[in-house]
């Protein structure tokens, strides 16, 4: 075991950890989670969640990494191994192979888009791009062809953005993750605190940052009593801290035997809610509240995380002629939070090729850019049909709370939780409150499979999230060709409205699921100053012409309120659309055998590793 | 932004900085 690497300095061990769990979530996917829960009430059931499970959790992590550290065990199958004895614990360990190698595959991809964003800010290459289509195109989601012909762009920062990851993860804990932590940590406070100053200091225009502070924390008590509330706050601690990834087991197995774990895993975490709760929240809304007003932020909050990071911050940060400046450090500080969290991520996978399997650093390095290559193509090129979101819930949200119910049940019950505690205080800096003894015991577990069953509940069962369902996406063509910009709002979901667009889209997704295959169309339509649009031309796919014929078109526009203007006056125009009908399923059936077939990778090699150890110690004794 | 709001958010921003600076505290005691 002597060869095994180990941390440098306590500092960097600290800011490694602390850059483990800092990532983009932080900034982006609290202030968006907190917005449409009960703004400051959110809050509550937060620190409730970081205290019954996020805190016991990474204390468990910390113990049973170096735990398995000293034995020379960098990754879950060894270290659940050494824990439980069982000739199963290895297999139940390669989740902590999986779950961290298949969130890299499309984790790696948002890195990239933020690498690639800071390039454009720098470059002003979106000076007056439309955002939401900017970022579409560039992600080949859309390909109405305004600014990118597909996901080529994207797919070229991917590559660099890995070449990265795999150049740092090469280089080994010491010289490569924790000097990169040393570098990155510092300069994201410093860009925190630079775009902290700049929103803080905007002048308003259609509200101000205190209107984006009030919504975030002004509590509305009554979605306390919304189990979702819950469960998205559980979701929140559990992804902000990075727990259940095998991350955090990997770094601790590089700390000495008798070295602290218990202080470090508190600061860790104590760091990572400092930038979540006080920079996450004085950023990314109260910006989008001076360009866009508080009634807006709701829509944009409801309209996904990186809505907030990729399309309203630029727009914000535009406004006010500071994309270049602003922008770039904006962009660079998502990259830095990712970049991070990425290395820290895919680094028990490494450990489980050096450790395991004995290949060199260069061998496990190289084994693992093949891997994250071949992963991370159909990413890009299948991320209109939902394969990011696709892996990102069966491996990235499922995976982690069964991967943490298995850990604390292992922790507790079966290494037993009296050696697991002294195993935790062992050369430990503070005493851990007797009281997270008996909440690690039972609070913690029972907590964990309530989640695990509020979410198959909601997602797989009422979602019908196992059925795949084709989309239908209606895109303007021709936005660089005019001067002022093309509008639409959806009707607010419960009016007639809202039932009568639902039932035209479904029309098409029906056309799409029966032909089995992409179905798009193409039109040209006028819009009027007074809200009316008419369908000149619709050609295409006479399948999908049956179902959205000229009519349901025109109507599904006008419901949708598609309308031109210029300096926020509407004016009549002309516009080119595309209609594209997805037909995601066989995409997403290609997600889930790409997991089950790592998965299984992964069950064979360490059969075949354990089983070559045990013939060894035969053969020796 | 309402009391209640106030409230929250000095509390919570209040909590994480003091639990910042009791790690901070440990760290350094323990170097000395």
């Amino acid at each position: 075991m002597a060869d095994r690497e180990n941390w440098g300095s306590r500092i960097g061990l600290v800011f490694a950890a602390a850059g483990n769990a800092i990532g983009i979530g932080n900034l982006l996917r609290f202030p968006g989670q907190a917005a449409n829960n009960g703004g400051g009430a959110f809050i509550i059931p937060y620190l409730v969640s970081l205290l019954l499970f996020a805190m016991p959790m990474m204390w468990i992590a910390w113990t049973v990494g170096r735990f398995g550290g000293m034995f020379g065990h960098g990754s879950t199958p060894g270290m659940f191994d050494r824990m439980w004895g069982h000739r199963a614990a290895k297999y139940v360990g390669v989740m902590g192979l999986a779950i961290p190698l298949i969130f890299c595959f499309y984790y790696t991809y948002i890195e990239a888009w933020c690498l690639g964003y800071a390039y454009f800010s720098a470059t002003n290459r979106y000076a007056t791009a439309h955002m939401p289509t900017f970022l579409n195109e560039f992600l080949g989601v859309q390909r109405s062809g305004n600014y990118f012909s597909g996901a080529h762009t994207a797919f070229t920062f991917l590559m660099i953005t890995l070449v990265l990851n795999v150049w740092v993860l090469y280089r080994g804990v010491a010289r490569g993750i924790e000097l990169l932590a040393k570098v990155a940590i510092p300069l994201l406070f410093v860009f925190c605190v630079i775009l902290t100053v700049r929103v803080m200091t905007l002048p308003p225009i259609k509200g101000t940052v205190l209107d984006g502070i009030a919504f975030l924390w002004n509590p509305d008590f009554s979605k306390l009593t919304d189990p979702g509330t819950w469960l998205a706050a559980a979701g929140q601690v559990f992804f902000t801290l990075s727990i259940g990834f095998g991350a955090l087991e990997c770094y601790a197995s590089y700390v000495k035997k008798n070295d602290d774990i218990a202080l470090t895993a508190l600061t860790t975490a104590a760091t990572n809610e400092f930038v979540e709760v006080i920079f996450g929240s004085l950023i990314a809304i109260p910006a989008a509240a001076v360009f866009f007003g508080p009634q807006m932020i709701q829509e944009i909050a409801g309209s996904g995380t990186f809505s907030i990071g990729m399309v309203s911050m630029p727009e914000t940060l535009r406004a006010f002629g500071s994309i270049q400046v602003f922008g770039t450090i904006w962009f660079l500080l998502l990259f830095f939070a990712a970049f991070t969290s990425s290395v820290a991520v895919c680094q028990p996978v490494m450990a489980f090729f050096q450790d395991e399997a004995k290949l060199g650093r260069g061998a496990a390095a190289g084994l693992i850019g093949v891997f994250w290559i071949l992963g991370s193509i159909p990413v890009v090129y299948f991320m209109r049909y939902g394969f990011l979101d696709e892996l990102d819930f069966w491996a990235g949200t499922l995976g982690l709370v069964v991967f943490s119910a298995f850990e604390v049940i292992l922790f507790a019950w079966i290494f037993k939780i009296d050696r697991g505690w002294e195993e935790l205080h062992r050369g430990s800096l503070i005493r851990v409150p007797r009281i997270f003894y008996y909440i690690t015991k039972y609070v913690t577990p029972v907590a964990l499979l309530l989640i695990l069953g509020g979410w198959v509940w909601n997602d797989v069962i009422i979602g019908q999230k196992l059925i795949p369902r084709p989309t239908v996406n209606v895109a303007v063509m021709n936005r660089e060709d005019v001067h002022g910009e093309y509008v639409r709002s959806n009707p607010k979901s419960g009016t007639p409205e809202a039932e009568e667009a639902g039932a035209i889209l479904a029309a098409g997704r029906a056309a799409v699921a029966k032909a089995g295959r992409d179905l798009e169309l193409w039109m040209n339509v006028e819009t009027t100053a007074d809200g009316g649009v008419r369908v000149m031309d619709v050609n295409g796919d006479p399948a999908m012409l049956r179902a959205m014929p000229a009519d349901r078109l025109g109507r599904l526009l006008e419901l949708r309120n598609f309308h031109y203007a210029e300096d926020g006056v509407r004016r009549p125009a002309r516009a080119q659309l595309i209609v594209e009908g997805l037909n995601n399923g066989p995409y997403i059936w290609i997600a889930r055998v790409i997991m089950v077939a790592l998965a299984v990778a992964f069950l064979l090699i360490v059969r075949v590793i354990w089983e070559a150890r045990a013939a060894r110690e035969g053969g020796a004794a | 932004m309402t009391a209640g709001g106030w409230v929250l958010m000095i509390v919570s921003m209040g909590a994480i900085v003091s639990l910042n600076l009791f790690c901070i505290t440990r760290f350094l005691r323990k170097d000395r």
